[in-house]
């Protein structure tokens, strides 16, 4: 078992930075997610870790052991492609007794090993089949059972279910949760989907351009964005980001919004203590689609906006709406009843707001 | 990988030079001595050297001329003719091969018509030419085609054919039936789709097929020498009749034809570099 | 024959009903344009092969002053073939043919081999060694052959090398030695054809998958179990390929030895080529070698008939169980 700590990591290819000091430190046994959109560094520093690529600076440390100049074959990890990187030339029995069969295990020991996976695979019935006939839900599975019948300390996944159809995906998340319950190993899992990332890991890291924007457990990461990437990145839709300026509104500190409306901090002491930590006037402010409330009435304080389109999505619908010429969307539970064309007023929710520099986009008045 | 990198390098290095002064020896030797005069062809007729000491071109005026200072007897027949000669054989040779075997592949690949051939012009590579040859020399002085251009162009073109055949085919499985299927549906007949958008779509590859189908007739020895007597004789066979007209072995001068002959398949085959794997191999292999 | 029947059968099922006139329009025109070929095919494979069977059961020759057509004048049915039963310096051909293949052509695929896994990465200069060690396979089998008549003279650059680096008079006469001159053959062999093996090996080594190669590393194994477990297994199809495209090419070898030897001394390097074309021009023995030529047809057919079953086979084996492909 081993945790991995990330010391000052970098990776640059010629002028290109693909990794960019990277500070991170996972814990023993905790399913940790590199999420981020492609390009962000992810599967490089996912790379780094099982060896295949060398950094140009930094440290990589599996329990405080350095392993800079450890082949990639002696690292103890077990490593699931994206495409699998099944080996097509073998059955499925062979392809799980590889990584045994390389280190002379005795006969015996392999065939009750792999026999031992296939079952917790359900791959049985499949043992005697050349793996250039499976499919891909099944070859998913040998790529994951032929890395953890080493029992490696650390296991790397990249993209593991990027392929799978829909259906399979949700299927094997429980169980790749599961499996690690069991497994109790380290896990690092690259994915760009941060439905994927919410549900399984302990803890998420943000990445984006190669730069570690927040690391933290799901929750913190969806309900404290640190800055307007993650705000904007974590959630399907993604929060409402919305430029605004810190104005005084007789004697009452209050964010205006131009043309659309003004709005008053006197209610919301969350948003207010956020408020009075800014450096500067120009601010972003953020709020999720499916905390956002509209209101048809006029006496409401609120923001005006113009309905454009309404998107039924399941039991939930999402509104678009046209917010002097920016685009919001709020989700309902509901059916909406109000028509395309309609005038109504946006009412943010209380203390559950978000304020960034429009600058930094760093957030404002995160303990 | 192969312990540490620096020495593995060195070690490749090291092969790899070996590997190419045995591939430069031979043909150093040749080119060196195409430029030597007589006195330093053998060790029987002076001291051997890797490089000409006296530089000369009269080994090359010899072979065109029929006459030089070095040496006092004439040649009879000079080399242009035969060079001519394996310069027109082998590019009609090559037009028969790529023109029939590129109708043919088309068939084949589009309209599964003619699924014999694939096979049948394979065996035509299997046998050894001699013990088919007898009755190909009865019909070529059959049909008065024996030391021909027209005869020699017609067996080269037959004998190059697999080539043609499996090399365009492979071109063609690659070119996607959407794209003449868009333009059967804007109302083209089938031989203008071939004529005007999938022929078009491998230029690159039909040119390179040309290439390589030349090369390879270039290189015939063999049928040459079964089916010319004397007009049409191609290099190879001249070279090889100049030395039992003279008694003693010309090297110099065969050197100098063999060197003319070297010349385009090494530049073609350069050119072609990134074919050769799937031609060789009859389309099977790609690079 | 068939082969012709075979065409007009789907041609004429091209005009039953059923078939979309744009299908009958490409199968008419599949049908034109196979046409030359199947006429060059007809041209060159059934008629001669009627005339060598007829030319065979004879006695004929070139100097008969009559016509082949005549040739029947002098049948003897199956005489020829039973004199080849009994010619030892046919088998004799045979054997050193087979010498040539048996030696040369695994030395040119294990050269070739580890030639390839030199240039399975990229280093500085590697297109421009590539390039170098591709040129004898493209130089002129006959031009090849007098290279090597010349390196290989007692009075040549070889012996004059041999000379100089260890001291001693070196005059071995190569090629008019009873043992000398084949290895000399064989040696010219492998300098042309290594390159080959070299080319297509190369190839097929860069084609295997370079993440299957990375998972079997991450799966702790070396260089050489990822060479012998993940390579080699992968690459079977292309070695074979090559092995056998050698093997039928190194068959045939005549160039090489028709320049550098002419089957000399003696017969010491006579190839079953260089035996059938003496037979041919210095011996005018055309019936006869009808019958050979006839004998060596069937017996390769057979063999690349067993070949093919064997490849179908096996490929029939791999895809027993269903499903999709990777």
């Amino acid at each position: 078992m081993a945790s991995i700590r990330l010391s000052s990591l970098s990776k640059r290819f010629g002028q290109v930075t693909a990794v960019d000091r990277l500070e991170l430190l996972i814990p023993d046994k905790e399913f940790v997610a590199l999420l981020g959109p492609s390009g962000c560094g992810k599967t490089t520093t996912m790379n780094m870790i099982a060896g295949i690529e060398r950094p140009t600076e930094g440290r990589i440390l599996f329990d405080d052991r350095d392993i800079q100049n450890l082949p990639p074959s002696r690292r103890d990890v077990g490593f699931v492609f994206q495409n699998y990187a099944i080996f097509t030339h073998m059955t499925v029995y062979e392809n799980l007794a590889f990584g045994l069969r390389v280190r002379k295990l005795p006969r015996t020991e392999i065939d009750r090993r792999v026999r031992e996976m296939a079952s917790l695979m359900r791959l049985d019935n499949r043992l005697d089949w050349l793996s250039a006939k499976l499919s891909v839900n099944e070859l998913q599975k040998v790529a994951i059972g032929r890395s953890a019948i080493t029992e490696p300390a650390i296991f790397l996944l990249d993209e593991p279910l990027s392929n799978l159809d829909a259906a399979f995906r949700a299927f094997m998340r429980t169980e790749l949760k599961h499996l690690q319950h069991q497994f109790q190993q380290t896990m690092v899992y690259v994915t760009h989907d941060q439905i994927e990332a919410m549900s399984l890991a302990d803890r998420i890291a943000v990445m984006n351009l190669g730069v570690l924007q927040q690391y933290g457990s799901p929750a913190e990461v969806y309900n404290q964005p640190r800055n307007t990437f993650v705000a904007n990145f974590m959630g399907s839709p993604s929060m409402n980001l919305l430029p605004c300026s810190a104005v005084e509104n007789n004697g009452v500190p209050a964010l205006s919004f131009g043309e659309v409306g003004m709005l008053s901090l006197a209610q919301d002491d969350a948003l207010l203590r956020r408020f009075r930590t800014a450096q500067a006037p120009s601010l972003v402010f953020g709020a999720r689609p499916e905390d956002m409330e509209i209101t048809t009435s006029d006496n409401d304080a609120g923001l005006a906006a113009t309905v454009t389109f309404v998107e039924p999505i399941g039991p939930r619908t999402v509104v678009h709406l046209d917010m002097g010429g920016k685009t919001i969307k709020i989700a309902k539970e509901k059916r909406f009843p109000i028509g395309i064309g309609s005038r109504v007023n946006v009412v943010p929710p209380r203390g559950k707001c978000h304020l960034f520099d429009a600058e930094s986009g760093a957030a404002l008045g995160l303990e | 990988m192969f312990g540490s990198r620096p020495v593995y390098n060195s070690v490749r290095y090291l092969l790899i030079l070996l590997a190419v002064v045995i591939v430069l020896i031979p043909t150093v030797w040749m080119g060196t001595m195409a430029f030597k005069p007589f006195p330093e062809w053998t060790t029987a007729t002076g001291e051997l050297s890797w490089l000409p000491k006296n530089p000369t071109w009269g080994n090359f005026e010899y072979i065109f001329t029929g006459q030089t200072a070095d040496l006092l007897v004439t040649l009879d027949r000079t080399a242009e003719r035969p060079i001519l000669a394996s310069l027109i054989t082998a590019v009609l040779g090559t037009a028969i091969a790529v023109i029939v075997g590129t109708l043919g592949a088309y068939a084949v690949s589009r309209f599964r018509v003619g699924n014999n051939l694939p096979l049948s012009v394979l065996q035509l590579r299997l046998f050894p030419p001699l013990a088919v040859m007898i009755p190909v020399m009865i019909m070529w002085s059959f049909l008065g085609m024996v030391d021909t251009w027209w005869g020699l162009s017609l067996i080269y073109g037959i004998v190059t054919l697999p080539f043609a055949f499996w090399l365009m085919k492979t071109f063609f499985d690659e070119v996607p039936v959407e794209i003449e299927e868009a333009a059967l549906v804007e109302g083209c007949s089938r031989f203008r789709v071939f004529w005007k958008v999938t022929l078009p779509m491998v230029k690159a590859a039909l040119a390179s097929t040309c290439l390589f189908v030349f090369i390879l007739n270039w290189s015939d020895y063999l049928i040459a020498l079964l089916l010319t007597r004397k007009d049409w004789v191609t290099i190879p066979v001249y070279m090889n009749s100049l030395a039992s007209a003279m008694g003693g072995q010309m090297y110099g001068c065969k050197a100098a034809l063999g060197l003319i002959a070297a010349i385009p398949p090494v530049v073609f085959g350069i050119a072609i570099q990134k074919y050769l794997v799937r031609g060789l191999t009859f389309g099977a292999l790609k690079q | 024959m068939t082969a012709t029947t075979a065409t007009e059968g789907k041609h004429r099922r091209g005009k039953k009903p059923g078939v979309t006139p744009l299908e009958a329009e490409g199968l008419r025109l599949g049908f034109l344009m196979s046409l030359p070929a199947q006429l060059l095919l007809l041209f060159i494979v059934v008629f001669p092969l009627l005339m060598q069977v007829y030319v065979s059961l004879t006695y004929w020759g070139p100097l008969d002053g009559e016509s082949w057509i005549y040739a029947y004048s002098s049948l003897n049915w199956f005489d020829n073939y039973g004199e080849l039963f009994a010619d030892g310096r046919f088998w004799g051909s045979i054997g050193r043919t087979l010498l040539i293949v048996v030696v040369c052509v695994p030395i040119e695929f294990l050269l070739g081999l580890g030639l390839a896994t030199l240039f399975v990465d990229r280093f500085p200069g590697r297109r421009i060694f590539y390039s170098i060690l591709l040129t004898p396979m493209m130089i002129v089998p006959a031009v090849a052959g007098y290279m090597f008549f010349m390196m290989f003279q007692s009075t040549g650059p070889l012996n004059d090398l041999f000379s100089r680096i260890t001291g001693l008079t070196v005059d071995f006469v190569w090629l008019s030695d009873n043992d000398l001159a084949i290895v000399a053959v064989m040696i010219a062999d492998i300098w042309q054809w290594t390159p080959l093996m070299f080319l297509i090996l190369l190839a097929g080594m860069m084609g295997v998958p370079e993440d299957q190669l990375k998972a079997a590393t991450l799966l702790g194994a070396n260089a050489w179990q990822r060479f012998w477990r993940i390579v080699l297994p992968k690459m079977k199809m292309v070695m074979i390929i090559a092995l056998v495209l050698r093997a039928v090419e190194c068959f045939k070898i005549f160039d090489l030895l028709f320049v550098m030897t002419k089957g000399g001394p003696g017969i010491q390097t006579e190839s079953i080529s260089l035996y059938i074309y003496k037979l041919t021009f210095a011996d005018l023995e055309w019936s006869y070698v009808a019958a050979l030529g006839l004998f060596m047809l069937i017996a390769l057919s057979l063999l690349a008939w067993v070949g093919l079953v064997a490849m179908q086979r096996a490929q029939a084996r791999a895809q027993a169980p269903g499903g999709a492909e990777a």
